[in-house]
């Protein structure tokens, strides 16, 4: 069992470079090196790719949430002129095994329906044609004879189905795929001698990254080698794209996997093996390559990467003087048809639930259900979001109830500065913050006060304004063990998740970095450039990027889960410290000085406290490239200046138990963010008067870069609390399956502005001391947005626990509260 | 999300095009801005066998002023419509709409009378021409029809036009200097579907309300004009308790329905605040104000 | 009906250039240019008039291409992403979208530039809110939108220091 508290004699880490030192490049608001491209239009996103006699796919897609597939005649569609070939799930079945999955045991998924449909929009037909026009021409010609089965629609429902209702028979007698119960911590204890319990039922719906890009793969099949070329807008393929491979039913050197750009993630890219499999059956099918891009529709019915969906019922419990001792809940997931992450999301809450707060005990029973509509995979938070939304929505609640001050409250319970590391019931650690600094910041950039007294100003004028507050974590740099620690049996128990980078300088000084990981507008090649600019006070305009394809490609786990600038830092780091040394050895003997009274200064290489004596860094590389014989005879100093370096998660353990995780999630980054909002109570329209967001990532690479993840995941975060949400209706059906009814926020529903400030507790276990800061916008906006909103309606006494709170329904909450308190609008 | 095969012809007069309508009629559609069209094609929700792209006709582009009325030529584009002086000066609740129709990128392609035939239940224009009591000119090679506004929409995406007939022109009355008039709209994201859209026009005489017209759109169906909202006020001297009732009435009496976005009891109540609220905007307009 | 056929021919200017190709009458405007003429500088998103990826110019006009059959611009003239600027010679638009971090994925990028070039083309001195207004045409999901007004309003200061158009 792990105990909460600071840790006595904290992990001592590998960090190399500290945070508190002089740097030059690091911490500047660098130009990024991605924009020109972008900029021109000459991006290589996915649907940029031709190759020659290209063919192009369309899927069937499923009609049905849930039926048998009786009978498919492709006669009509494969007459139509144009149509090279229409694959069936048996078809494909015979040249494909089920896709990669992580849950264990396993639940079989198929690039193509096999036998049975188990949600809208699943593909029923693969069609191959000349272009994708006639693809869907023949689509719409294919006739498909289906036997329906009954649709589970409700996550409640899903607890009792029995029969034909089963999605997965073969898994059990229901559609519950995973129930699980955690005790961290004296939980019953706490719950038993607590002052005061506080109850809540949230809902958090279901929502998706859904960025503006697709997914999409373009693959080709050399038959005399037996070798696919795959292109896809997908990350983790140094990492388990071998996975693809397996599904491929060829051996993993046989596949080679080529990145491009991705015009946005948010998660939903995390790992594409559904297109990259569809379009390689597609290519071996045809004899040609073949080009699969998700439209709209495909991407929302069956992107794979819906976002969590949850029922929760969360009790908290504190002490005599306020204090919070213990948290406990009960919580529904609906994770649709399939289950590729198993119980991840969850998994990954636990790296934060606690929040900031000096909470001991926490209790968890999470039941995961399927029903007929498309699967959950990654979405930005990938489960933390919807942990902080509890945590501040019971906070709120409290802070209601015993009629306290939600900003004294939150001090009063925060983890302090003095106490880290600290670690969490979970057994995951936290490694540094400044929690009340945060808030306090956030108090200051808003003038909280005047804030206050202008809503005591505007109640008297009959107007609801109200100002939120939420204090959130946001965890970074994942380990791999928060895949299958949820698992009652391990599986395939990974534990490996590092990020490599490799360096090349050339004879005339200039170095090309290879990624081994996919940009998603995550500004990698920046980050990258501008950490080896500082290792080498090298001028970053001397460095470019490229990206690594499988063949080529060292082990990269990719973007996500708030990770890649934390890891690529490090990789860069790592192999820069290779090349250093090289430099400095040769550079010894052109200089006839030790190595270690060689220091680089503004791309030179020179003896400490000599300025004359110092030669450029092309000067050395020249001689290192060609000059071989000018320097000492040792076998162990090659000709070449080049590295590569694979960093490895900087701190993490093996899950010990149920009850002790181990350290999982250690990066912590912090947010405290305060909208200022006004409620028109007739419409339950929702405006913005202000919105001060502090984030603290520790020492930041870019603050440019990090600002516009802050903007860009606060206005993602706004999008979940009033707009977003996947309805389907009791049959199954997805009744928004196009962006005019899947609301994406516009400018006019965001803030003017976002005011920022940055709070910097550095990382002591990271290199330069960098945290996450991709997914944080996300993952506090919602409950701050909430709180403000709630805030604003306390006069008439509306309590709010559900996302989205579109205006309909925050109407309904008001017309409720009124015919309460008897007052009318 | 690609179109499914159809014939394409692009008359270059208005005479070519009723003639191609009278030869294909219900198996073509008139192509004009293509912005409601193409992207119904794009989703297969339609698939007619001909399209008659109408979008270069010249001639049906006018904004027209002429004693009494504005006459609109069908195929003028709404941005044209928007930043017209004329109907500012003239129709200046359709100025007013026009800034909830769509975006401006929609709005530089759309146009009026493409926007009218497709009567989308959440489209303002057909509201507005409804409470303007405007006049639909259709023509075919058979004959010119003159259809009032109240029968040309007839039920959702539905109008009064036959398949060989063309809507032409719009003839708008004008309303006398100083009348009052408001339109207003709630929606999830501006510029986007509307929940409600809701307009009224009404004129001052000798401090009495005349010629009060109160409608809404996206409520259902197909009724604009509330009579019993309308009755409350007419001829009476506004004050805030008749516009409440005026309100009151509207939300009893709208059909309300509730879809993806919003609850039967959401429009209700919407529509009597949205009354409220453009009432007393619309009498402010024609020199009354309402206090309290 | 009949199965699909390439039977029009048209003439379309895109960036200055002339194409005569012989096309279906549903090609979208989008697919022409990204495919049938290579320029896959502009982007296609939702397919269906809401997110404005897609959006170029035709005949001066910001026009969502994916809306748009190609035919409807036989004889007019397109202008896309790419003829904006170039590599050595950015223009002030795209300088000032670079400078003030105004794109993240890049991928809805082409629509804004195009949607603004018309913008400061009516109006080279748009105010804040005017810049605002116009920017609700279009989705951006990356960047919450305020970087990409900050990127409009540094490009009309460097068109005004130039006397540059956008």
């Amino acid at each position: 069992m792990a105990e909460a508290g600071k840790i006595l004699s904290p992990p001592a880490g590998r960090q190399k470079e500290r945070s508190d030192q002089r740097l030059n490049v690091i911490g500047t608001r660098m130009l990024r090196k991605e924009d020109p491209r972008f900029l021109i239009g000459r991006g290589r996103f996915i649907d940029d790719i031709t190759l020659p006699n290209m063919a192009h796919a369309a899927v069937l897609r499923s009609p049905h949430a849930h039926a048998r597939i009786k009978s498919i005649n492709t006669g009509a569609a494969l007459a139509l002129p144009g149509v090279v070939a229409v694959i069936t799930g048996e078809d494909a079945a015979k040249e494909t095994g089920p896709l990669p999955c992580f849950a264990n045991p396993t639940v079989e998924q198929r690039c193509v329906a096999l036998g049975k449909v188990r949600h809208v929009g699943e593909p029923v037909v693969l069609v191959v044609a000349d272009n994708r026009y006639i693809a869907e021409d023949a689509a719409a010609l294919v006739d498909v004879e289906y036997e329906l089965l009954p649709a589970v629609s409700d996550m409640m429902d899903a607890i009792t189905s029995r029969g034909d209702a089963v999605l997965h028979p073969e898994r059990g007698p229901d559609n519950v795929a995973e129930h699980r119960n955690y005790s961290f911590g004296p939980v019953d204890q706490e719950f038993a001698q607590a002052a005061h319990v506080i109850k809540r039922r949230l809902r958090w719906s279901r929502s998706g990254g859904q960025p503006l890009e697709t997914a999409g793969s373009v693959a080709s099949f050399d038959e005399g080698s037996g070798k696919f070329t795959i292109y896809v807008n997908g990350s983790m393929y140094n990492y388990i794209g071998l996975t693809i491979a397996t599904a491929l039913k060829v051996a993993s050197h046989q596949l080679n996997i080529i990145p491009v750009d991705a015009g946005g993630s948010f998660g939903s890219k995390l790992f594409l093996h559904k297109v990259a499999v569809l379009a390689a059956l597609g290519a071996r099918a045809a004899g040609r390559p073949v080009k699969y891009i998700e439209d709209r529709i495909d991407n929302i019915t069956a992107c794979d990467n819906h976002g969590s969906d949850r029922i929760y019922d969360v009790e908290l419990a504190l002490d005599a003087a306020n204090r919070m001792t213990a948290l406990r809940y009960k919580v529904v997931d609906d994770y649709g048809a399939y289950f590729q992450y198993g119980l991840g999301t969850h998994g990954n809450g636990f790296s934060q639930t606690v929040g900031p707060y000096k909470i001991r005990a926490v209790g968890a029973e999470i039941y995961a259900v399927f029903t007929n509509k498309c699967q959950q995979g990654a979405c930005r938070g990938f489960g933390s979001e919807v942990t902080n939304f509890m945590i501040e929505r019971i906070v709120d609640a409290a802070v209601a109830e015993l009629n306290l001050d939600p900003i004294a409250f939150r001090r009063d319970n925060f983890i302090r500065p003095e106490e880290f590391p600290y670690q969490i019931p979970t057994g995951n650690l936290y490694d540094s913050g400044n929690y009340p600094g945060a808030l306090d910041m956030a108090l200051q950039l808003l003038d909280y006060d005047g804030w206050r007294e202008k809503q005591q100003l505007a109640r008297t004028q009959g107007r609801y304004v109200g100002i939120g507050v939420a204090s959130c974590q946001e965890k970074g740099v994942f380990s791999a063990t928060e895949f299958w620690m949820l698992n009652r049996q391990p599986g395939f128990a990974l534990t490996s998740s590092p990020e490599s980078a490799s360096i090349k300088i050339d004879a005339t000084g200039k170095a090309v970095i290879s990624l081994h990981a996919p940009c998603w507008g995550n500004s990698p090649e920046t980050v990258a450039a501008m950490v080896l600019a500082e290792q080498l006070t090298m001028d970053p305009a001397d460095i470019s990027v490229t990206y690594s394809d499988s063949d080529h490609g060292l082990p990269g786990t990719g973007p996500g889960g708030s990770r890649y600038t934390v890891m690529v830092t490090g990789a860069i780091t790592g192999a820069a410290t290779i090349i250093k040394e090289k430099l400095k050895r040769v550079a010894s003997h052109m200089l006839e000085a030790g190595p270690h009274d060689l220091e680089f200064r503004n791309g030179k290489i020179g003896v400490k406290g000599a300025s004359g004596l110092e030669v450029s860094i092309t000067e050395v590389a020249t001689q290192a490239h060609f000059f071989r014989l000018s320097l000492p005879d040792d076998p162990d100093l090659t000709s070449g200046l080049d590295a590569s370096y694979t960093y490895d998660h900087p701190l993490a353990t093996l899950p010990k138990s149920d009850s002790d995780f181990g350290i999982f999630y250690p990066i912590m980054g912090h947010m405290c963010h305060m909208p200022v909002v006004e409620v028109d109570p007739k419409t339950g329209q929702v405006s913005f008067l202000d919105y001060v967001a502090v984030h603290d990532c520790g020492t930041m690479i870019n603050p440019m870069t990090v600002d516009g993840h802050v903007r860009g995941g606060t206005a993602q975060g706004i999008g979940t609390a009033l707009l977003e949400e996947f309805r389907y209706d009791k049959n199954g059906q997805l009744l928004n399956t196009s962006f005019t009814d899947y609301l994406l926020p516009r400018i006019s529903n965001l803030p003017p502005q976002v005011r920022i400030g940055h709070l910097v507790t550095p990382s002591p276990y990271t290199e330069y001391g960098v945290k996450g800061a991709g997914e944080g916008g996300r993952m506090v906006a919602p409950p701050a947005l909430i709180s403000a909103i709630e805030d604003a309606l306390r006069p008439l006494g509306v309590k709010i626990d559900t996302v989205p709170v579109t205006p309909s329904r925050l109407r309904a909450l008001i017309r409720e509260a009124e015919a309460k308190s008897g007052r009318g609008h | 999300m690609k179109p499914p095969v159809f014939d394409y012809e692009r008359p270059s007069s208005l005479r070519a095009a009723l003639e191609a309508l009278s030869r294909h009629g219900s198996k073509a559609k008139l192509l004009a801005g293509g912005h409601s069209l193409i992207p119904m094609l794009n989703m297969r929700a339609i698939a007619p066998a001909r399209l008659i792209d109408v979008g270069r006709l010249t001639e049906l582009q006018y904004i027209v002023e002429e004693y009494g009325q504005l006459r609109i030529g069908a195929l003028t584009t709404h941005n044209t419509i928007l930043r017209s002086p004329v109907v500012a000066a003239n129709c200046p609740i359709m100025t007013e709409a026009y800034a909830h129709v769509a975006n401006h990128s929609i709005r530089n392609r759309g146009t009026f009378g493409g926007n009218l035939c497709h009567n989308d239940p959440a489209f303002e224009m057909p509201l507005v021409v409804t409470l303007l009591g405007a006049t639909m000119i259709a023509r075919s090679t058979r004959s010119t029809r003159t259809i009032p506004a109240e029968r040309f929409f007839k039920a959702p995406f539905v109008t009064d036009l036959a398949v060989d007939e063309m809507l032409v022109e719009i003839r708008v009355p004008r309303l006398p200097a100083g009348h009052g008039y408001s339109f207003v709209e709630i929606s999830q994201r501006y510029g986007d579907r509307a929940l409600i859209a809701a307009g009224c026009l009404l004129t001052l005489r000798y401090g009495t309300c005349r010629d009060v017209r109160i409608g809404f759109r996206n409520a259902v169906d197909n009724v604009f004009r509330i009579p019993a909202a309308e009755a409350k006020l007419e001829g009476k001297a506004a004050s805030v308790s008749l516009i409440n009732e005026a309100a009151e009435a509207a939300a009893d009496n709208i059909q309300a329905a509730g879809d993806l976005h919003a609850d039967e009891a959401y429009r209700r109540d919407v529509t009597s605040a949205l009354a409220r609220r453009m009432l007393r905007a619309a009498c402010a307009r024609a020199g009354l104000t309402i206090d309290g | 009906m009949n199965g699909s056929m390439d039977n029009q021919d048209v003439n379309i200017t895109v960036n200055g250039r002339s194409y005569k190709r012989r096309i279906e009458p549903r090609l979208l405007l989008s697919d022409f240019i990204r495919h049938g003429i290579g320029l896959t500088g502009t982007h296609v998103g939702c397919e269906n008039g809401v997110c404005g990826a897609c959006t170029v110019l035709l005949d001066g006009l910001a026009t969502r291409s994916c809306c748009t059959l190609a035919v409807q611009a036989d004889g007019r003239q397109v202008e896309t992403v790419e003829s904006l600027g170039r590599i050595n010679n950015l223009s002030p638009l795209q300088r000032g979208f670079w400078e003030m971090h105004g794109l993240q994925c890049g991928y809805c990028t082409p629509g804004m530039l195009m949607l603004m070039t018309e913008l400061l083309r009516e109006n080279p001195n748009p105010d804040r809110d005017t810049i605002r207004a116009r920017l609700n045409d279009n989705i951006c999901r990356c960047t919450g939108y305020e970087d990409i007004v900050n990127s409009v309003e540094r490009a009309v200061e460097l068109m005004r220091g130039e006397s540059s158009r956008p």
